[in-house]
């Protein structure tokens, strides 16, 4: 089981710095998401894009866990001489995280 | 001001580029009472002072003339009031040109202009610590070009008491420009941080116009199956004790569901306690997105104090980006594809080597080009493949030799080689500092058609 088959994810970016959103589809997920898609295991997938500290934010009014990473967009929009500067593909990225 | 009336505000533009027709549309048939329209991403600013210096009298959104001719009119043929920040690098030029434009039709109307987020001087005055550096902005490799302070929703409010029907500024904090209306209209203390918190996470809902009615979202068969055509703004109906209706407009595409407002509410926070704007920090954590027919009714929000200092985003002109591509089909396109990539790389990083250039990247699109190593090992070999070399240099000359070295493969590389294409472009790199508020002086001018 991946994270895209019990959330879904959306990125976004400020400067250099990447977010990318999981939400849970249904609370039980939600659950799953808190034990099992942690920094360690985030870290790990995302390690060859992300250069900086990266930290997991808790939103249970939504299911959802938000992961801030510091350093992940090659300078940020401005300055990057990726083919996605803003890194919305990130989004697509953590969906393929195995859970299980 | 009546106790107990609902606010309807509409979302006209999220970006420069937006498309008007939604705004149109907004106007025709969304029944509101604020259009807010958001022109200006990170690097905008920049690139619209660049043009103010090429011609002092441009340096506001190109979409300005169209958006005198059509846009405001409607909007005040409905008794709609509409805010933006399209003013952008010229927000003096922009009040003028839209008076100008619209005095023959609709003379009288009150336009306010919105300055002071032009922090340039203070900039070269103060020389202040950059955020991303760590060193002075006098130490930043470039020529620096703008600075400009976010501003919030406080001279909106003002602008709107004095009668203001069309509000223009610069870079007026994207929320900011739903908060002020929302503000202004309930009474509610800029002050009174839990009320900024509330109508903030509206704003939050609402200013990356389609995000949240179903766009950047559908992945078959994951998500459910709507329509991408005929895409709707979003707009709010909100109540005086700061909860709302998320909307979109009837007979379009899209989706408006719990699902797309939950993803909007995580975009581009960073801590959901503590999501930073000029008017407040707001806080996300227990926000609930519940469906109730048709749309989404948010509640929960709260804030606390703004933050003492306001964001600057400073502009700097740092160099080239020399960009050129190929393309590959059919079998042994990857290897083709690839032995292409090694020989290109031989010749461009002996420009790394010798410093000419200072950072280049070898992508083959359609294989890594976009999670690079973090790429999963499970893709099947490709039909087809582009080979793609970015490189960033001071000198526009290198950047165009970089490009150049791609094309060429067209004529001495592996059979087959295709499709060239390159660019060279000029990079306005963006970098943030912080400015006290006592050193911002923001101003409201009214102008009249």
């Amino acid at each position: 089981m991946l994270v895209r088959d019990i959330a879904c994810c959306r990125a976004g970016d400020k400067g250099d710095v990447s977010n990318v959103v999981v939400v849970a589809l249904q609370p039980e997920h939600y659950q799953l998401l808190l034990q099992r898609l942690t920094v360690d295991r985030v870290r790990e997938h995302f390690a060859p894009l992300v250069k900086g500290e990266i930290k997991r934010f808790e939103m249970p009014g939504i299911g959802a866990v938000n992961f801030v990473m510091q350093q992940a967009l090659g300078g940020g929009v401005s300055r990057s001489l990726a083919i996605d500067p803003h890194g919305k593909s990130r989004a697509s990225l953590m969906a393929t995280i195995p859970i299980s | 001001m009546v106790e107990g009336h609902t606010v309807r505000i509409g979302c006209g533009s999220a970006y420069a580029d937006d498309d008007l027709e939604l705004a149109m549309d907004m106007l025709e048939r969304g029944d509101i009472d604020y259009l807010a329209m958001d022109s200006l991403a990170e690097r905008t600013l920049g690139l619209a002072q660049l043009r103010r210096r090429l011609d002092p009298s441009s340096g506001f959104d190109e979409r300005l003339p169209e958006i005198a001719e059509r846009v405001l009119p409607l909007a005040l043929d409905r008794g709609v009031k509409v805010i933006g920040n399209m003013g952008a690098a010229n927000p003096e030029g922009a009040g003028e040109f839209v008076a100008k434009a619209m005095h023959l039709h609709h003379p009288g109307v009150r336009i306010a202009v919105i300055r002071g987020d032009d922090v340039l001087q203070f900039l070269k005055d103060e020389d202040p610590t950059i955020e991303e550096t760590g060193g002075r902005a006098s130490a930043l490799d470039g020529e620096i070009v703008s600075a400009n302070a976010y501003l919030g929703c406080e001279s909106i409010v003002s602008a709107l008491a004095d009668g203001a029907q069309i509000v223009i500024g610069g870079r007026i904090a994207d929320p900011s420009l739903f908060v002020g209306p929302l503000a202004y209209e309930f009474g509610w203390s800029v002050t009174d941080w839990p009320a900024m918190g509330r109508a903030t996470c509206i704003a939050h809902l609402l200013e990356c116009g389609v995000y949240v009615t179903g766009g950047n979202y559908a992945d078959p068969p994951f998500t459910p199956d709507f329509s991408l055509d005929s895409p709707s703004f979003p707009l709010a109906s909100v109540r005086p004790d700061g909860s709302a209706r998320i909307e979109k407009l009837s007979a379009t595409g899209g989706l408006m569901s719990s699902m797309t407002c939950k993803l909007q509410l995580g975009y581009e926070i960073h801590d959901p306690r503590a999501y930073l704007t000029p008017d407040v920090s707001a806080d996300f954590s227990n926000v609930g997105l519940v469906e109730e027919g048709g749309g989404v009714i948010v509640s929960g929000a709260t804030g606390n104090e703004r933050p003492p200092r306001l964001k600057v985003l400073v502009g700097v002109r740092q160099g080239y980006i020399g960009e050129g591509q190929v393309s590959f089909a059919g079998p042994g396109a990857l290897e083709r594809a690839q032995l292409a990539r090694a020989t290109v790389r031989r010749k461009v990083d002996r420009l790394l080597d010798n410093g000419d250039i200072s950072e280049v990247r070898y992508d083959l699109l359609g294989l890594d080009s976009i999670h690079g190593a973090a790429t999963p090992s499970t893709a099947p070999s490709p039909y087809e493949l582009h080979l793609r070399v970015a490189a960033r240099a001071s000198d526009a000359k290198v950047a165009a030799k970089v490009a150049l070295a791609v094309e060429h493969l067209q004529l001495f590389g592996p059979a087959g080689t295709s499709g060239h294409r390159r660019l060279v472009r000029p990079v306005l790199a963006m970098y943030t500092t912080f400015v006290d508020r006592s050193r911002v002086s923001e101003a409201v001018q009214m102008l009249e058609t």
